[in-house]
């Protein structure tokens, strides 16, 4: 029995209602949806649907379930169909608010880009338009006219490509290592390149940072600064390498050789935060050969001019008394184990850095790093003195298996010349030189 | 041929003359991983060399067996070896097993049921039926 | 007594001689090979004649790992640092003057090593000849009545082969495999003799004995003190020679070498640590063994021995007298049997039969004869002490009965 209501119904009757997000609407629905869930039921399911309907009304106008459950009234269902097809707030917006939960989410603008290169510059050029016309005469804007120019004659023969025939390339692609070195590229650090293992050179490392950031105490520099010197010239290093470092305030730490020396150490280190070293060193040259007491030191140092001798070849310090300073002051201990990890190349960790009260600790702790102390016990018992000296003791380090009871039998070099002469061993493989 | 000579071989008493320690090599085995090797590492860093200077005779090998617990082995004159597995133990409990096994013989452990063991027969002689005044009634 | 001459001995054994013969390699590491328990004065000779010998003028020794390898017997510095040397030393009690180096020698046999500077055997002959020297002047001057079959049986427990060997584990010497230079130190290197061969092979031939050919003619006891070892085994003197060198080739067995290594042990503390050190080790270890001499006795006719006896000493002769039995229609019975020299009870036995309670009485009455010791014992050997009491005789006896 075909049904004679109108078909076009079912389409329009869906399309009639607008989409609406509203939640009064959605509340209706659900009751709506409650009370009947056979209007709620999609068109085609309602096929499904089977009505008894009555013998005599087969003689009336026959009209399908479907098109019954049409022209029942029916209030008005929102129906959020395409929820997303307007453009006003774009995905990228969308998906913001509803991380944050809000209209409104914290963060940038437009944090993901949003518009293009292209866009950005479109939006440029037009404001820039604008300003030409009054800044003609400034130099700089013309350049940038001749640049807006042949953006503007660009943009208006713009036409976007489709391979990249033709276009400018940007960048190194890939193989940055042919193009030359900028100025960019080269770099000084700031820590040594190598780490200093010696313990005389450590000990000269601490001594030196010390009377500097005690001298630097004195003068009432700031304490950092005297990093901005990385090695002093010999003469200077030498007169430090003379300073005696008495044990207790900083200030007044440092003990000077003579009284020329004292003079000429200060004048050096007035000028650091000033100006570079360097010419200090010119001047205070001279000074400095008459106040420096000519000792057998001298000929005991070899006279090396290669600048590679770390510590101008002095191996050990004269006096500890840099041992016992104390780190409690947190300038004097940041300046010192600036300047200590500058001059020795040994990086000292944030738990380190707090923990450490003295300037023995800290070489104590480089000590540490450089001869760990041994994890396994078989090394640990190698190297202590006791087990060593007792003639009945034997600490092996590997393993022993059965092979080297053999060995020690002396079993295993016929069970080797055995499996030799019957192919079971590599005969290359040689044990003995027999 | 008036008297023979039985060929015969002597038995030794350890310690009349000279006494022979019969614990003549202790291994010590121990893993650097393992946390029941723990009390063992520090027998062997802080009491092993006291007791080897204590015990000259002893043959001492210390080697590490990974992943395994600690043991103390110990070889023994009459070819025979005991071990003693040292887990979770304190250096001073392992100590005393060190001890132990410096002071045994070797041999199975047996229960003595009698008070006095002896090669030599009995001072006072074993009563004969043969021998002495029968007693009168 | 002579005592005797450290110095000369001393000299001969422990200063190095220059190997003749051998391959071009073992040439080579023989002769840079320096014992250290050299005297000073004869190293100062040999020097030069190192120098001539060697066939490479530099004297580097190549410090290879493979080096020990080629090596018959461990080089002189492993012996620091065996672990089973030090405590080896250290159980026996040791002299701190004799060297850990000297007791690595007396643990190799000749058979592992045929260079007799780095060998046992000549602290082995020392050893040897110390040992029996001592044993058999305590046996006798214990028992002074003893029959010499007895002696030479009681020898060979004290001292024979079986015994040593049985000392040498009881000491905690275990074997090498396979001798060679990387084997520690601590270990008894000797060439093993091939399972299956039979070691008694033969009568041994080449003795000093005039009539040895005879086979089927008596050899007598006197005969054996002069001829024979002391354990009254033949000794074959003229082949002496030929079996050391055999036994470097077939091997040796693991008893022979234990023993070897035990009188070399001894003939090294005599060395180092002199004569009273000697004996005093010898009594340590040695003496303080127990043997029961009365079981060494094998009598064939016992009552015959001790009418003979009697008859020798002068004493009524022997009775055998039924001290009391028991049973005698029984199946067990026991019978008591003295034997009575006049009123003197000689000995009694008890026996399951007559005859057997008689042989058991004579017995215990020869064994009572032979085994006379005196009351304080006296060896000869103490009058090499400093500041030794004057010499007392020690009773010797007119010797066993002859029947």
């Amino acid at each position: 029995m075909r049904c004679q209501a109108r078909t076009t119904t079912h389409v329009t009757g869906c399309l009639d209602e607008p989409p609406n997000g509203n939640h009064e609407t959605f509340l209706k629905v659900a009751e709506v949806r409650n009370s009947c869930h056979t209007t709620a039921m999609r068109p085609s399911l309602r096929l499904l649907n089977l009505e008894v309907s009555s013998l005599q009304g087969s003689r009336t106008l026959y009209v399908c379930s479907v098109c019954r459950q049409e022209a029942r009234p029916r209030p008005l269902v929102a129906r959020q169909f395409l929820r997303n097809a307007s453009n006003a707030t774009p995905i990228t917006e969308r998906v913001r608010r509803k991380i944050w939960g809000t209209d409104n989410p914290p963060g940038l603008k437009d944090p993901y880009g949003g518009e293009g290169v292209l866009e950005r510059k479109f939006k440029k050029d037009q404001p820039a338009r604008q300003e030409e016309e009054p800044e003609n005469l400034a130099q700089t804007s013309e350049q940038t006219q001749v640049e807006n120019e042949a953006e503007l004659a660009s943009a208006e023969a713009y036409e976007p490509a489709t391979t990249w025939e033709g276009l400018q390339r940007v960048g190194h692609l890939g193989r940055w290592s042919d193009l030359p070195p900028s100025e960019a590229d080269a770099y000084e650090s700031f820590m040594l390149k190598k780490k200093v293992t010696k313990k005389g050179q450590l000990s000269l490392a601490a001594h030196q940072a010390a009377v500097e950031v005690s001298l630097m105490h004195s003068l009432n520099k700031p304490l950092s600064k005297v990093c901005d010197v990385v090695e002093h010239d010999k003469s200077v290093f030498k007169m430090l390498w003379k300073c005696k470092i008495q044990p207790g305030e900083w200030k007044q730490a440092v003990v000077y050789p003579s009284k020329e020396a004292e003079k000429a150490l200060v004048y050096i280190f007035e000028q650091i935060g000033g100006q570079p070293e360097s010419a200090v060193a010119e001047e205070t040259a001279e000074e400095v050969e008459e106040a420096v007491d000519e000792s057998k030191w001298e000929d005991l140092v070899a006279e090396v001019n290669d600048s590679n001798v770390p510590f101008f070849g002095y191996a050990d310090v004269r006096d500890k008394g840099f041992l016992s300073l104390s780190l409690s002051d947190p300038a004097t201990k940041f300046a010192f184990l600036k300047r200590f990890s500058q001059l020795s190349g040994h990086y000292l960790p944030d738990p380190v850095v707090h923990s450490v009260a003295t300037v023995g600790q800290v070489v104590e702790y480089v000590q540490s790093v450089l001869n760990p102390k041994p994890k396994k016990l078989a090394d640990y018992l190698a190297n202590s003195q006791g087990l060593q000296n007792l003639p009945n003791v034997k600490v092996f380090t590997k393993k022993q298996k059965p092979m080297d009871r053999d060995e020690e039998l002396g079993r295993k070099k016929v069970i080797e010349a055995e499996l030799r002469s019957r192919g079971l061993i590599d005969q290359k493989c040689k044990r003995y030189q027999h | 041929m008036p008297v023979q000579g039985i060929r015969a071989v002597t038995t030794a008493r350890n310690g009349v003359g000279a006494f022979i320690l019969p614990c003549k090599r202790l291994d010590f085995h121990y893993c650097d991983w393992a946390g029941s090797s723990r009390g063992m590492v520090a027998f062997l860093k802080n009491t092993l060399p006291s007791f080897a200077k204590a015990n000259p005779q002893i043959e001492i090998r210390v080697s590490p067996r990974p992943h395994k617990h600690p043991v103390i082995k110990g070889h023994y004159i009459n070819g025979r070896e005991k071990a003693v597995c040292v887990r979770n133990l304190e250096p001073e409990q392992i100590f005393q097993k060190a001890n132990l096994l410096k002071e045994a013989s070797g041999e199975k452990l047996k229960r003595t049921k009698k008070p006095v063991t002896s090669i030599n027969e009995s001072v006072r002689g074993i009563w004969s039926p043969y021998h002495g005044d029968l007693k009168s009634v | 007594m002579k005592r005797l001459q450290l110095q000369r001995w001393s000299s001969s054994v422990l200063s190095p001689r220059a190997r003749t013969g051998g391959r071009l390699q073992q040439h080579l590491y023989y002769n840079l090979r320096r014992q250290s328990t050299v005297s000073p004065a004869p190293q100062a000779e040999n020097e030069p004649l190192f120098e001539e010998q060697s066939l490479n003028s530099s004297t580097h020794i190549p410090q290879s790992s493979h080096f020990k390898y080629l090596l018959p017997s461990p080089p002189v510095e492993a012996a620091r640092e065996s672990a089973k040397l030090a405590a080896l030393h250290a159980r026996l009690y040791l002299p701190s003057r004799l060297p850990l180096e000297t007791l690595a020698r007396s643990l190799v046999d000749a058979s592992a090593d045929s260079n007799p500077n780095f060998n046992n055997e000549a602290l082995a002959t020392l050893g040897n000849d110390l040992l029996s020297h001592y044993t058999s002047e305590h046996l006798v001057c214990t028992y002074p009545r003893l029959p010499l079959t007895v002696i030479f049986a009681a020898m060979y427990a004290y001292v024979g082969p079986k015994s040593l060997a049985a000392m040498a584990k009881e000491w905690g010497v275990e074997m090498a495999a396979v001798p060679g230079g990387e084997v520690d130190p601590g270990l008894l290197q000797f060439k093993r003799v091939l399972p299956g061969t039979d070691v008694n092979a033969g009568p041994v031939t080449g003795t000093e004995r005039p009539n040895e050919h005879r086979k089927s003619w008596r050899k007598s006891m006197t005969s054996r003190v002069v001829y024979d070892n002391e354990y009254g085994d033949p000794v074959g003197v003229s082949g002496e020679s030929a079996t050391p060198e055999s036994q470097n080739t077939q091997g040796v067995t693991a008893e022979h070498a234990n023993a070897t290594f035990v009188r070399a042990v001894m003939g090294a503390i005599y060395l180092h640590a002199g004569r009273p050190a000697a004996k005093r080790f010898f009594e340590q270890h040695f003496l303080s063994r127990h043997l029961n001499i009365s079981d060494l006795f094998n009598f064939s006719q016992p009552a015959r021995d001790l009418s003979r006896l009697c008859a020798r000493e002068n004493f009524e002769p022997p009775v055998a007298k039924i001290i009391s039995e028991t049973g005698r229609k029984s199946r067990h019975p026991v019978f008591v049997v003295g034997i009575f020299s006049g009123q003197d009870k000689l000995g009694e036995g008890a026996g399951a039969s007559l005859l057997e309670a008689r042989s058991r009485a004579a017995v215990a009455a020869l064994k009572g004869w032979y085994l006379y010791s005196p009351l304080n014992v006296r060896v000869p050997s103490s009058m090499e002490e400093e500041g030794a009491a004057p010499w007392k005789p020690v009773h010797v006896d007119l010797g066993e009965v002859i029947v």
